[in-house]
């Protein structure tokens, strides 16, 4: 059971470089930003032990169950945006997505009690590789959100002219908004081959009948539709600003309920 | 002297232009007991940096500089000031770090600064001690620079406005302006951003033949005035500065323009008294204005910004003065670590030459590896104590200093 202290250990090294990134946003102090990034990198690390620990000692795939799935999630999330945030330069994200995955793993180990349900197709290379694909789509779009909600951040302070303080020390609205764009444009065709490569396998008769009206799979859908909205809307209808920002954030929004709504046919843990 | 201790009368008397420099530099280490000296010299300050061989002082630098300049001495000597030591260490710091200058944090003192070093370089009239001043001074105006906001944005209006459309754009580069006025205050806003990076400049004035005279001067094109509204689709920075009794920008006009601009951001600059844009446009999403107030409220909290940096600079001017000093009091060790050192390359000379003799047939290769086991043993063998005389010179622990003379037996050989 040593994937516990391992994944408290990761939670509370991300968490160390929340506070960092956090400090660094407010004081500009170098030495914060080059711990929070040593912290996080620390605490990614840590994670992968414990995802490999965990597969070592159960046996399973990491998806067999919501704990490892969400872990998986949140470690891939991880894994994106440290590369994403020191190449763009953007220490001032690290203090919206490093707790965002902090708060992910805290979710994924309230679920670490639950008993897993073995569903017998989950040691398939085509589903594990579904998951695979979908969850680090989803991480991407949680990068995405993370970029829109500071465009957000960014466009408030900007717009009153009162509550500026902050905006030298934010990201360009430009910046967050193209590289939002970038990262769901790489989202994109992971999650639309993750939804084939689970149509194809539910088809062949993995899934009980009913799979196509199962929650998990309309979510699943109704989120590559948002997504799909927001790169015509961005791409071919020119559109910018707040709007496609809103468009991100739900879009994860729903994402998100995939962890929640219940998957009668659906269901890998 | 510098801006704070004499008037712009007298310090512009004793400038050094860089025609002038190598020579002054010559000069100054021409004197008796100037060992090393660099000079530097701006608009807003003249100071000399010396290593003398014995305290004058200061005589030697004040007959230099009225002797370079041919001023009696009480022109200027009042305004002078004198730093030794670690204090003289410590205002290079400041200086370099941009908190000795008029305009708080400015950039140019530090290229100055490396400018100084460089032609005293050249000239050969920078030693150790003031070539590894300046290297630490260099490394602190930077180290100031990159770890604090001291330099962060800037102190007019301008500054403001590029500031802003940074947060907006990030890089200026393919962004668009629309200079509505003539003035000389959209000229100058227009001017910061196009030094920003801006290309593409349109200039629309009530008075065509000004609005050409302006678009020539910002390396832009001129547009006829009832042309604007049309352009505000494609601009991304709208600066005004009309003299129109009434607002020229309403929200209704601007309502169609975001339609069409499809959410695009705009950043509209209003410095026009009374205003040329309506406040309404402010409830417009992705629309941000700022007129003459916001921008002052930003330059005033720039400059506020600065000053709370301040206290973080002088941390690192008295963290890196505090290395400098100790390299430089290791310095009273240096003659007895090159005495040790050479003794001991002595010893392994003779040995080697030693084992030649008793070796004679042995390869090359092999004489290579035998000098590399030496030499690397030597250096491990006097690696401690060398860390021990800089550590008592560093401590001025006089009894260690004079118990290895005694136990390396270098007294003699010390000088």
């Amino acid at each position: 059971m040593i994937f516990i202290p391992l994944h408290i250990g990761a939670l509370c090294l991300y968490l160390l470089s929340a506070v960092l990134y956090g400090a660094n946003l407010s004081t500009r102090v170098r030495s914060h930003l080059f711990l929070a990034r040593m912290f996080y990198s620390a605490g990614l690390v840590l994670h992968t032990a414990a995802i490999g620990s965990f597969c070592l000692a159960a046996h399973l795939s990491p998806f067999t169950g919501g704990f490892g799935s969400l872990s998986v999630f949140a470690w891939a999330a991880a894994l994106l945006f440290l590369p994403i945030e020191v190449k763009f330069n953007l220490p001032a994200l690290g203090a919206l997505a490093a707790p965002a995955g902090s708060l992910l793993l805290f979710f994924a180990m309230l679920r670490s009690r639950v008993a897993i349900r073995m569903n017998p197709h989950i040691h398939e290379r085509i589903i594990s590789l579904h998951v695979m694909l979908a969850l680090f789509a989803f991480a991407l779009f949680l990068i995405a959100a993370v970029c829109a909600a500071g465009w957000l951040w960014q466009y408030r302070l900007l717009k009153h002219p009162d509550k500026r303080g902050l905006f030298r020390k934010l990201p360009p609205l430009e910046t967050l908004d193209g590289l939002a764009f970038k990262l769901v444009a790489f989202a994109m065709p992971l999650l639309t081959l993750a939804l084939a490569l689970g149509i194809v396998r539910a088809a062949e008769g993995a899934l009980r009948p009913g799979w196509m009206t199962d929650m998990h799979t309309l979510v699943s859908m109704i989120a590559w539709i948002i997504y799909g909205i927001y790169m015509a809307a961005r791409r071919l209808a020119g559109w910018r600003g707040s709007r496609l920002q809103y468009l991100l954030i739900t879009g994860l929004a729903v994402s998100l309920l995939l962890l929640f709504v219940p998957g009668v046919s659906h269901r890998f843990g | 002297m510098n801006h704070k201790t004499a008037p712009l009368e007298v310090r512009e008397k004793l400038t050094y232009s860089d025609s002038v420099l190598p020579n002054a530099l010559d000069d100054l280490t021409a004197r008796a007991d100037v060992a090393e000296g660099i000079i530097l010299s701006t608009c807003n300050r003249t100071e000399i940096y010396a290593a003398v061989h014995q305290d004058t002082s200061g005589r030697e630098i004040v007959d230099f500089l009225s002797q370079s300049h041919g001023l009696t001495a009480d022109v200027f000597a009042s305004h002078l000031y004198r730093y030794d030591g670690s204090d003289a260490v410590t205002h290079l710091f400041r200086v370099a770090a941009g908190i000795d200058s008029m305009v708080l944090g400015e950039v140019q003192i530090l290229r100055q600064v490396r400018d100084a070093f460089s032609a005293a370089t050249s000239s050969g009239s920078a030693g150790p001690l003031l070539n590894a001043l300046f290297r630490a001074a260099i490394a602190t105006g930077r180290r100031a620079r990159t770890e604090t906001g001291i330099s962060n944005g800037g102190f007019s209006i301008g500054h403001a406005a590029v500031d802003l459309a940074r947060s907006i754009f990030g890089s200026l580069e393919g962004a668009a302006i629309l200079v509505l006025g003539a003035g000389k205050m959209s000229e100058l806003t227009a001017k910061h951003l196009v030094a920003s990076g801006s290309k593409l400049v349109l200039v629309a004035n009530r008075t065509h033949e000004r609005a050409v005279e302006l678009a020539l001067k910002l390396g832009g094109k001129a547009i006829r005035y009832d042309d604007f509204p049309d352009t505000m689709i494609t601009a991304d920075v709208i600066i005004s500065s009309t003299s129109a009794p009434h607002p020229i920008i309403r929200k209704e006009i601007l309502q169609l323009v975001m339609k069409k601009r499809r959410g695009k951001p705009l950043f509209l600059i209003d410095i026009a008294v009374p205003r040329d844009i309506e406040a309404a446009v402010r409830e417009l999403d992705n629309v941000f204005l700022y007129d003459v107030d916001d921008l002052q409220e930003v330059v005033e909290e720039m400059a506020n910004e600065r000053e709370g940096e301040k206290q973080r600079v002088e941390s690192i001017v008295v963290e890196e003065t505090d290395k400098y000093m100790d390299w430089w009091r290791t310095l009273g060790a240096a003659p007895l670590v090159t005495c040790l050192r050479g003794k001991h390359e002595q010893i392994r000379q003779a040995e080697l030459a030693r084992l030649k003799n008793q070796l004679p047939d042995i390869s090359e290769r092999a004489w290579a590896c035998i000098d590399a086991a030496t030499r690397s043993m030597m250096t491990r063998v006097g690696k401690d104590p060398i860390s021990a005389l800089k550590g008592a010179s560093l401590t001025g622990d006089q009894a260690v200093l004079d118990a290895a003379r005694a136990l390396f037996g270098l007294a003699e050989n010390e000088e």
